[in-house]
């Protein structure tokens, strides 16, 4: 059974696309299927993952107009993606047209409706959706296609502003698709060791969420040099770690044989920090499937009663 | 984030507050989006939800002050007399967390960092002696 999950923010530059990105990775590695879907007209998604910038035109034919959806197929292990790109600019500018003239349009969950894995019966266990932050009709699209919400934030006042804004959409959207429901808030890019920071923040939106969600307690810390290794390179978390060992064998047996290091292509962040990166990841993937797990046992009970 | 006042948007996530606006993406006329579920039709007395009764009657874009968090950051600037401290306002208790916090984790990260880096500094060190070595001729290597 597929679990729909957008990624959302009002606010850009929160780790929106990363997140999405590394969730993906992580459960991919953990053996099931996942489908990314980039609805952000940046298309950033593309160097995360590092398949590269497209245009995301077939998507938006696909929400404008029904056609079939194009799918990047193996971006990695039971990882596929839809790509996204400037071409999603176009789909707010079809609904304001169409919906002047009362027509309708195809919209985004029937697309990924159709979307299947290759060669196997199984649908996908996953679908991530990373979404625009300043453009509400992608974003309220995503959201009534969607079963559940992450909210990521940093610790900064602005990104509680955002945390306003997506809570009216979220709202609005209700109104298309009640079942849509609120999984959590993650704390995304806090610097590594800040416990009382870490711990203040989560309270702060403990308090702003009103006890909707609950506040994951796995924070992703800030690595600036992790950061930029990865998007240079098209790598995630987890594989930026193992690109360390790898990178450390190899240095290694460079020296053995007397091969003088090249330090202009190595990697700018420590390996122990990939490590840790890489944990922050696995442990948040953790925790956001056992809380669909409890979402799904909790909702199995209310229609038992 | 300081300790000001929260906007608590737990109702809006969990449907007891109505939003502010309508969506985007549905019309007052008509669905502007097909969709596989009904908008309508889901409440059991055969009502419209509350959330739509709402939309119908509220403006397309609601003025910024009916906005709970500019709400509570604007009340300074409106005179209004409220409880929340102010930004920054030292309090002895603050000082005294201040004082007292000590970060353990920060400090054994430090450590397990340099530890680390001994470490292989030593290694690199011991290879390239290692590969100096076993490229001397071998005589020479032999050599007592």
């Amino acid at each position: 059974m597929r679990r729909v999950v957008a990624i959302a923010n009002g606010k850009g530059g929160v780790g929106k696309t990363t997140l999405t990105a590394g969730l993906a990775g992580q459960v991919a590695a953990a053996g099931r299927r996942v489908l990314v879907v980039d609805t952000d007209p940046q298309g950033n998604m593309g160097r995360d993952l590092g398949y590269g910038l497209q245009d995301g035109s077939s998507l938006a034919l696909a929400i404008t107009h029904g056609l079939p959806v194009a799918v990047s197929r193996g971006v990695r292990d039971r990882l596929d993606v839809v790509p996204g790109g400037p071409a999603l600019w176009d789909v707010a500018a079809a609904f304001t047209s169409r919906g002047a003239r009362g027509a309708s349009l195809p919209g985004l969950r029937p697309a990924l409706d159709r979307v299947r894995p290759e060669g196997t019966d199984e649908d996908y266990d996953l679908v991530l959706i990373d979404t625009p932050p300043g453009e509400p009709i992608l974003q309220e699209l995503v959201f009534v296609s969607s079963d559940y919400l992450i909210i990521p934030t940093r610790s900064d006042e602005a990104s509680l502003d955002g945390l306003v804004v997506v809570a009216q959409r979220f709202a609005a959207a209700r109104a298309v698709n009640p079942d849509l429901t609120l999984l959590g808030a993650a704390l995304f890019g806090v610097r590594a060791g800040s416990t009382r920071l870490i711990k203040r923040v989560q309270s702060a939106l403990n308090e702003t969420l009103g006890g909707a969600a609950p506040v994951f307690a796995t924070s992703i810390r800030y690595l600036e040099s992790a950061a930029v290794d990865m998007r240079s390179r098209g790598l995630l978390p987890h594989e930026l770690e193992q690109v360390h060992r790898g990178d450390k064998s190899l240095r290694i047996d460079r020296l053995r044989q007397g091969v003088r290091v090249d330090t202009r292509d190595s990697l700018l962040s420590r390996d122990s920090s990939a490590s840790r990166l890489a944990r922050d990841y696995a442990e948040l993937a953790q925790e956001v499937l056992a809380a669909i797990k409890q979402q799904e046992d909790q909702a199995r009970v209310e229609v038992a009663v | 984030m300081s300790a000001t006042a929260r906007p608590n948007l737990g109702g809006l996530f969990n449907g007891s507050t109505p939003p502010e606006r309508s969506s985007s993406i549905v019309d007052p006329l008509g669905p502007r989006l097909i969709t596989s579920s009904p908008v309508v039709d889901r409440c059991d007395d055969g009502n419209p939800p509350e959330s739509e009764v709402a939309h119908s009657v509220e403006p397309e874009h609601a003025p910024e002050a009916s906005n709970p968090a500019a709400g509570s950051r604007g009340s300074a600037a409106t005179g209004q007399r409220t409880t929340v401290p102010k930004r920054g306002t030292p309090t002895p208790t603050g000082r005294l967390t201040a004082l007292e916090w000590i970060d353990p984790v920060k400090a054994v990260e430090h450590s397990f960092a340099l530890l680390q880096a001994v470490l292989d500094a030593n290694r690199e060190f011991a290879v390239g002696w290692a590969n100096t070595i076993s490229s001397l001729p071998r005589r020479v290597g032999m050599r007592r």
